[in-house]
């Protein structure tokens, strides 16, 4: 049929160009900003769960991103774990201190858990910088090593690009599959009406930590990654600022959008490179406006946009109002225009 | 060490310090209370007044009583246009989305404050030449006496404003039930507007009364944001004397710890008593019995 | 709407530039590019700033002069947003766009965060991160432009035992890696005169208010301090509240604390006050020279800050000067390492083999608002 094939040419064509990126691309300093841009994508992909699926507002992402970061870092350097090892150790690390904070955090309500995250993402940082005996304290920690594969070395940007990649792609369908799965529809529940899903024998709180504790280790897997390829960590990286960047990047990419994610996680790495030419306070200023204009604009971050955009083509090709083969949102990770 | 001068000496300060939390955490509660939204740009609500003073003071050479009330002037124009462009278009949507904007906004302010000010910290002359008065033995810079003052005077006045005016009782109807406020037959929309600008002012007399004793930087509205959040959510998040309550006693408490327990997780002390009161009586101190869910 | 469509365009287009943007800038065959890593933006803005304004100048003069074997010199500013991930974009793009030498970072943890890359790109580094151990991890394309901690902090404790003959000393110190590093040498180097500090303290950059500490030291009977202070935001309201709460001390600040920023700051506060700086403009004639053209070009006083950018610029002028080639890595190295006697605004500086180009300390005291020269103390040199 020619929908279905269509659908299949495309992802072709997507699985061809992510491959052949780092030809195409050439430049070392934009596969770094690629590297990153996945990263972020994975942490920004942690804070969609919590903040897609269950609707509560997480600012302590960095902060995970943080343990998962030093848990990496500290195994490596003083335990001589591998990278494959610390890929095992990092997130449950992480998952743990989302428990942690989300055990008793949880059962208050959306502001107030929001400031909650905050001074507890303040805490952690705070620690990071200041306990020299064990995270070395304002030094930070180098001499990560670059993950090894036999005789294989990722040290470069490249070669870290499809490492990244293959684990964005894999967090990304899991988390496909956790939206599809019943946890997602609890977790789904559990936002629209609380009360209802309660009264359907939904344990709304035992959801929330669950969903807490995945936001956490995609956060620690982000930043077990981003220990791997830096080969430094520094407490001052995993602050606050960070925490409400990535609020930004799923807010513009589309808050409940897996690909919303990845795009508005790559769209806020790239942009402030773009504006580089622009020569210091310009770049931030006119960053800081466009925030603003897509908050304004795309309130549904480009995802939804995307998405409507979709919708009209699908109603123009198909009068009838059925559903048409339209372009998937960002061609990244296949059609996720689903369900907010 | 646990002498009673040093204690004293501690205590004013942290009043001193107190004060200018309570006034910033003022201006945040308020609009969260009136409008429902987190402002994550209130540090910026202290920031640009503190630099609008200091150049009118030292550059333009205005004379004191001028330039506060033309930085106040000023103010009341930016919380105008502040509603205007980061609350107004996005009314009615969820509460994230205005936070992101008003992060945006924050962005924006540091960045265009730092291109028009420069990156050196300034300082503004203060009212007073002596630099320090003493009270047995107890060291208070008379601009910290200042602020302490300020504070109770804005605090009978806002009560004042709240409770007895025709204008106050419309905001305090319209911050409770906006619905009904509107088929009342108030403003809200002009309410709401008015609130803002006072939120503004709040920030701009912080502002003014920082910049004597604190240097102000294009950054400095960040750690002032965090403080103001910490003593709103001590104080009830809503509750206005809570805001103040809770900014006093962050004041205090942190500088006693850090003075008795530890110096350098000073910081981390507004943030465990802003988690331990969140766990253990989260309407803070004056709040109302808060529902679970959002 | 077509207003969302115009948006959905222009979101796409931002999309597909990083492959536009992969071609890079025009080259311009006659100019010897430098990549000046640094803070535009951000907390550290204002010492950023002046190392611009410097290194400004010096590019400035030295083309005024005819460049570098025919050459112009083109300084490229990487703004690092005063943040450690930043810093890694911002070399990154300098190599990128093919610099053949960096001025900068300037801060330890900055500094850590790029070694690596550094390294990888075999790209010389001009880098003032004043952590000792920077220049002693192996990385052999690093060379410090200013004296390492070990040096100040020891020059600062052998200046209160011996000079000022205090036994009873304080320390008040940032809690990063700056602070709390020169914090440790200056307590490592009391030993040497049977002395452990009273009390340390400590506080994170930013902190308004310092009565704690302040109460803490007095309380544990110092008569003198010393203060490693890393903004100058910090170690203004330092002073002004030693003043405030009517203590006497002795103090004796890191170069930081005596930046121009914080004496324009904090005007009759600091007087008397001792420090070590990298930089002063009486210490010889280089450094007087650098002043006049830093003052007739800006109106405004510099520090250590715009010296040693200023002196990093013109080091590496020199240096491919007598190097001969341009481009040539390796050879720029064995140059760097090969420097005696160059005579900076900062001082002589004579390169040990590991990468630390500077080993005075200028001992000073603030009279009148301005700083008055004691004596330079050289610490240990290889």
């Amino acid at each position: 049929m020619k929908r279905f094939s269509l659908r299949i040419l495309f992802y072709l064509a997507a699985a061809i160009v992510l491959v052949a990126l780092p030809s195409l691309v050439r430049s070392n300093y934009w596969l770094g900003t690629i590297d990153l841009a996945i990263i972020y994508s994975i942490a920004v992909l942690g804070l969609n769960i919590v903040l897609g699926l269950t609707g509560q507002l997480n600012i302590a992402q960095a902060a995970f991103w943080g343990i998962g970061a030093y848990t990496a870092a500290l195994l490596n350097t003083r335990l001589g774990w591998p990278f494959w090892a610390t890929l095992l150790a990092a997130p449950p690390m992480a998952g743990a201190f989302g428990v942690m904070l989300g055990f008793p955090t949880l059962r208050l309500s959306g502001r107030y858990l929001a400031l909650a995250t905050i001074g507890f993402g303040i805490i952690i940082n705070l620690i990071l910088h200041n306990w020299k005996e064990f995270t070395g304290g304002a030094d930070g920690i180098p001499g990560i090593a670059s993950p090894v594969l036999g005789p294989f070395k990722f040290s470069t940007n490249a070669s870290f690009y499809y490492l990244g990649l293959a684990c964005l792609i894999i967090a990304a369908l899991a988390q496909l599959k956790i939206k599809n799965s019943r946890m997602g529809r609890a977790f789904q529940a559990v936002k629209e009406n609380e009360l209802a899903a309660e009264l359907s024998g939904v344990n709304a709180f035992k959801y929330r930590v669950i969903a807490f504790a995945l936001c956490s280790a995609y956060g620690g897997l982000a930043g077990q990654l981003f220990a791997h390829r830096t080969k430094f960590v520094s407490a001052e990286t995993f602050f606050i600022d960070m925490s409400i960047l990535f609020i930004c990047m799923l807010m513009i990419g589309g808050v409940g959008s897996i690909a919303g994610a990845i795009v508005g996680a790559s769209l806020l790495t790239f942009i402030p490179e773009w504006l580089r030419f622009l020569q210091g306070p310009w770049a931030m200023a006119i960053f800081g406006l466009a925030i603003i204009f897509m908050m304004v604009f795309m309130p549904d971050g480009l995802a939804g946009l995307t998405r409507s955009i979709v919708q009209r083509i699908a109603a123009r090709i198909n009068p009838d109002g059925q559903e048409a083969a339209g372009r998937p949102s960002s061609g990244r990770i296949g059609a996720t225009g689903e369900g907010k | 060490m646990f002498d009673v001068t040093t204690f004293a000496q501690l205590f004013v300060t942290g009043l001193a310090m107190g004060s200018i939390y309570a006034l910033v955490a003022l201006s945040f509660a308020l609009l969260y209370k009136a409008v429902g939204i987190l402002n994550f740009a209130v540090g910026e609500f202290v920031m640009v007044p503190g630099f609008i003073s200091v150049v009118l003071l030292t550059t333009l050479k205005v004379p004191f009583l001028w330039a506060y009330l033309v930085t106040l002037g000023l103010m009341v124009f930016f919380g105008a246009v502040f509603q205007r462009t980061v609350y107004h278009p996005l009314r009615g949507r969820p509460f994230v989305t205005v936070l992101v904007s008003t992060i945006g906004a924050s962005l924006f302010l540091r960045n265009t404050s730092l291109l028009t000010f420069g990156a050196d910290p300034r300082v503004s002359p203060g009212l007073f030449t002596a630099k320090t008065v003493s009270f047995f033995g107890v060291f208070v810079p008379p601009q910290y006496l200042l602020i302490i003052a300020t504070l109770i005077v804005l605090v009978v006045f806002q009560y004042l404003l709240f409770e007895k005016t025709l204008l106050g009782k419309k905001m305090q109807a319209t911050a409770q039930d906006r619905d009904m406020a509107r088929l009342l037959g108030i403003p809200v929309d002009t309410i709401i507007l008015i609130t803002f600008i006072y939120a503004s002012l709040l920030g701009g007399i912080s502002g003014i009364l920082l910049a004597p004793v604190f240097y102000v930087t294009a950054d400095m509205g960040f750690m002032i944001a965090l403080k103001a959040f910490a003593s709103s959510i001590a104080g009830g998040l809503g509750s206005i004397p809570g805001a103040i309550v809770g900014g006093l006693f962050i004041g205090v408490v942190e500088l006693f710890c850090a003075a008795y327990i530890s110096a350098t997780y000073k910081d981390v002390f507004a943030f465990v008593i802003l988690i331990a009161v969140l766990l253990l009586r989260p309407q803070g101190f004056f709040g109302e019995k808060i529902a679970e869910k959002a | 709407m077509s207003r969302i469509r115009t948006v959905y365009v222009l979101s796409t287009v931002f999309l597909l530039f990083p492959l536009l943007a992969a071609h890079g800038e025009a080259q311009t065959e006659k100019s010897v590019r430098i990549g000046l890593i640094t803070e535009q933006t951000g907390v550290a803005a204002p010492s950023g700033e002046r190392g611009i304004r410097a290194t400004k100048l010096a590019e400035k003069q030295l083309n005024a002069a005819g460049g570098v074997n025919g050459s112009r010199i083109q300084v490229i500013t990487y703004d690092n947003n005063s943040a450690t991930q930043g810093t890694v974009n911002a070399v990154n793009k300098a190599i990128e766009d093919k610099v053949i030498a960096l001025s900068g970072p300037g801060r330890s943890t900055h500094v850590q965060a790029v070694s690596p890359i550094i390294k990888e790109n075999a790209i010389p580094a001009l880098i003032a991160g004043t952590a000792v151990q920077l220049t002693r991890q192996g990385n052999p394309w690093l060379f410090r432009v200013r004296p390492d901690d070990s040096i100040n902090g020891t020059a600062m404790a052998e200046f209160m035992a011996k000079d000022l003959k205090l036994t009873r000393i304080g320390i008040l110190h940032d809690a990063d890696a700056f602070g709390t590093g020169g914090a440790d040498v200056v307590a490592e180097a009391l030993k040497k005169y049977s002395q452990a500090p009273v009390r340390r303290e400590r506080y994170t950059a930013g902190t308004k208010d310092y009565t704690a500490q302040l109460l803490n030291i007095k309380n544990a009977g110092a008569e003198g301090v010393v203060l490693y202070t890393t903004n100058a935001e910090d170690a203004a309201i330092v002073f002004r509240q030693i003043k405030e709460l009517g203590i006497n001390w002795k103090i004796v600040g890191c170069p930081a604390a005596l930046s121009q920023v914080v004496v324009d700051l904090v005007k009759d506060a600091s007087e008397g006050a001792y420090g070590a700086v990298d930089y002063f403009a009486e210490a010889s004639p280089q450094a007087r020279v650098f002043r006049e053209g830093y003052f007739k070009e800006y109106n405004q006083e510099p520090d250590f800050q715009s010296a040693y950018p200023y002196d990093s610029l013109m080091l590496l002028a020199d240096v491919m000067r007598r190097a001969g080639t341009t481009t040539d890595r390796n050879k720029t190295r064995d140059t760097i390492l090969a420097t005696r006697g160059y005579k900076g605004a900062m001082g002589t500086f004579n390169f040990t083999s590991n990468g630390d180009g500077i080993h005075d300390a200028h001992l000073i005291q603030m009279k009148g608002g301005k700083p008055r020269f004691i004596r330079t103390i050289s610490v240990g040199q290889k």
